[in-house]
């Protein structure tokens, strides 16, 4: 067969495409349809994302996690910052019930006095 | 809105919409995109309409899956349809062969060697014919051929469908065409062409 008789029945089968039946395009259809309900329903606004959606307006926990790096260092933060008063203020005793360890106090200035003397 | 299946709305532009809701899109991209890949997965397939049928179906689930996800402007829609129709329609061509099972063909029998005197029945004896010899390529060199030739892709643009380089798939269209040729001379006559 010739190169321009083979190229015209090529182009002849590209002008002739297959019509899809009705039934597959309404299957296809059904799908998309479908496919878009399950998104509207994934993507329903139950949680503070949906505050930021709605009025534009960022909680402030949200803020302060984007601030401090995201929700888990946000939560570290917060930990340590805890950790840090309960240190601060609680008796060495009570240190001892939560560590599990000996704490003792230790006088950094034993003679601290001249510090606060006045005159 | 409505968006008509050959309108100016792109491809891309449609898909964008679909996945945010838009039901309109959706019934355009379905016109547009599932007629070209049945007719598509019906040449790799032999012409068994229905295997092509469920792929088109699983092709079009498969675009509106990855709707959400989708990057416009870094491939076209249509490309990335043939690429995933091309790897269903190998998965099928091999589980086929694993279970002996060969393709129908839908070729006629050209007992009748006398010219068809109608130009209408010639014309569709001729597009048989052509349908039966694709079905005999090698699959890779039906691939490049059809999606060449038939579908009008470009050259690069099968090279993404098939996943090899430009070179392999000039050389497999190449080599397509001149086995379609031999397929066909052998019904020259019966075909109603001259010389």
């Amino acid at each position: 067969m010739q190169d321009e008789e083979l190229d015209r029945l090529l182009a002849r089968a590209a002008a002739s495409p297959p019509t899809p039946a009705p039934a597959l395009l309404e299957r296809v259809l059904a799908n998309a349809w479908a496919e878009q309900d399950r998104l509207r329903s994934v993507d329903r606004p139950t949680d503070r994302s949906a505050t930021r959606r709605q009025t534009g307006r960022v909680p402030v926990l949200d803020w302060l996690a984007g601030a401090f790096g995201g929700p888990p260092m946000l939560a570290g933060v917060f930990s340590a910052a805890f950790a840090g008063a309960a240190i601060g203020y609680l008796e060495p005793g009570m240190l001892d019930m939560l560590t599990g360890g000996d704490a003792e106090l230790v006088d950094l200035f034993p003679e601290v006095d001249f510090l606060t003397t006045e005159g | 809105m409505a968006y008509d299946a050959d309108g100016d709305t792109s491809d891309d532009a449609l898909l964008v919409l679909y996945a945010r809701g838009d039901r309109q899109a959706a019934l355009a991209l379905t016109r547009r995109i599932t007629p070209r890949i049945l007719g598509y997965a019906t040449r790799l397939l032999g012409g068994d309409r229905a295997e092509a049928e469920d792929v088109a179906q699983d092709t079009m689930l498969r675009l509106w899956r990855i709707a959400p996800d989708w990057r416009p402007g870094e491939t076209k829609v249509t490309t990335w349809a043939y690429r995933v129709a091309t790897n269903l329609c190998i998965d099928r061509q091999r589980s086929r062969r694993r279970k002996g099972q060969i393709w129908l063909d839908d070729a006629p029998d050209i007992a009748d060697a006398a010219p068809a005197a109608d130009a209408r029945l010639q014309d569709d004896r001729r597009l048989s014919a052509l349908e039966a010899a694709l079905a005999d390529l090698p699959d890779r060199q039906r691939q490049a051929v059809v999606l060449r030739h038939i579908e009008g892709l470009s050259n690069p643009e099968i090279a993404v469908v098939m996943e090899i380089g430009v070179e392999a798939v000039e050389s497999l269209t190449a080599r397509g065409k001149r086995a379609l040729a031999a397929l066909l001379s052998g019904r020259r006559d019966a075909l109603g062409y001259e010389g």
